[in-house]
């Protein structure tokens, strides 16, 4: 077998042709890596499912349940970012400014959203906090699946 | 920041290469995952990567997986800064030289060959 030391042997610099066939092969790797992270179907349904739950915890009327539900959601959403990240055996680097203002946006938007259940709850019947919970529901949903392309176009991209 | 094209003869071997240009866009990745990506056996994966970690450009880690019922961890790889700086000056270097704008090297980085002789600088063809 091969060792080390004869696998960092001296490499010839290499001719244009040779250059330009690297930075392809790099071009291509790329792009085998961007179709294989592909995100699983459920992983944004889920975090919209946790989403729409932690916007509909307004209608919990007591402040002990709502804050042991808070928890379980925010708990839940962890394990799911740790273990979506474990199972396809890749944790993503640089977002870059177009997923930043899409994450940030969403995040945003959910807490607009929540900001407007607890509104709702305090003057109207609870079940009117599942509008904004379907609403934050949609936009996560939608963030997620847009995030996902965005990022992988980036990284077929080489950005 | 700009970057400042580097041949470095670490990086130039062609698994290391891709090795590089894959873990330079992710924060790290799972050891199986870069294999079958590259398509290229366990020994020579690990081969490459005792190489690159020789030159401090990678760094590993040893972790549980969520996808196993066993106590076996899976290695975790990842670019190191340095790694980071010399995966990107290597390609700009690249760059350059597709582009024909290479008559010398701007910057040589010889591979680390401990214990042998200094490695010889290969020179480039000359650009006429």
């Amino acid at each position: 077998m091969e060792n080390v030391h004869s696998s960092v042997a001296p490499q010839a610099y290499p001719d244009r042709e040779q250059a330009d066939e690297a930075l392809q092969q790099l071009d291509a790797d790329r792009a085998r890596l961007a179709d294989r992270l592909v995100a699983r179907p459920w992983l944004y349904l889920l975090f919209a499912v946790l989403a729409a739950g932690y916007v509909a915890t307004p209608a919990v009327p007591s402040d002990g349940a709502r804050g042991t539900v808070v928890g379980i959601l925010l708990a839940a959403s962890i394990l799911v970012a740790t273990g979506c990240h474990r199972l396809s055996g890749v944790r993503l680097g640089r977002v870059g400014p177009g997923g930043t203002w899409l994450l940030g946006g969403a995040l945003l938007a959910v807490l607009v959203l929540l900001s407007t259940a607890y509104g709702l709850a305090a003057s109207l019947p609870p079940a009117w906090v599942l509008a904004p919970a379907a609403a934050s529901f949609a936009v996560v949903l939608l963030a997620g699946r847009r995030f996902d392309r965005l990022y992988r176009e980036n990284l077929r991209r080489g950005r | 920041m700009a970057v400042e094209p580097a041949f470095d003869e670490t990086i130039h071997a062609p698994v290391r290469l891709r090795m590089c240009g894959l873990l330079r866009h992710v924060e790290e990745m799972d050891f199986a995952v870069l294999r079958e990506t590259l398509g290229v056996s366990d020994a020579s994966v690990s081969k490459h990567l005792r190489a690159l970690a020789a030159e401090g450009y990678v760094a590993t880690t040893k972790r549980a997986s969520a996808a196993r019922l066993d106590a076996r961890r899976l290695t975790w790889v990842r670019l190191t800064r340095s790694g980071r700086t010399a995966f990107d000056a290597h390609v700009a270097e690249l760059r350059r030289i597709a582009q024909g704008l290479v008559g010398e090297p701007v910057a040589h980085r010889p591979a680390v060959d401990p214990g042998d002789e200094p490695a010889e600088v290969l020179r480039p063809p000359r650009v006429t």
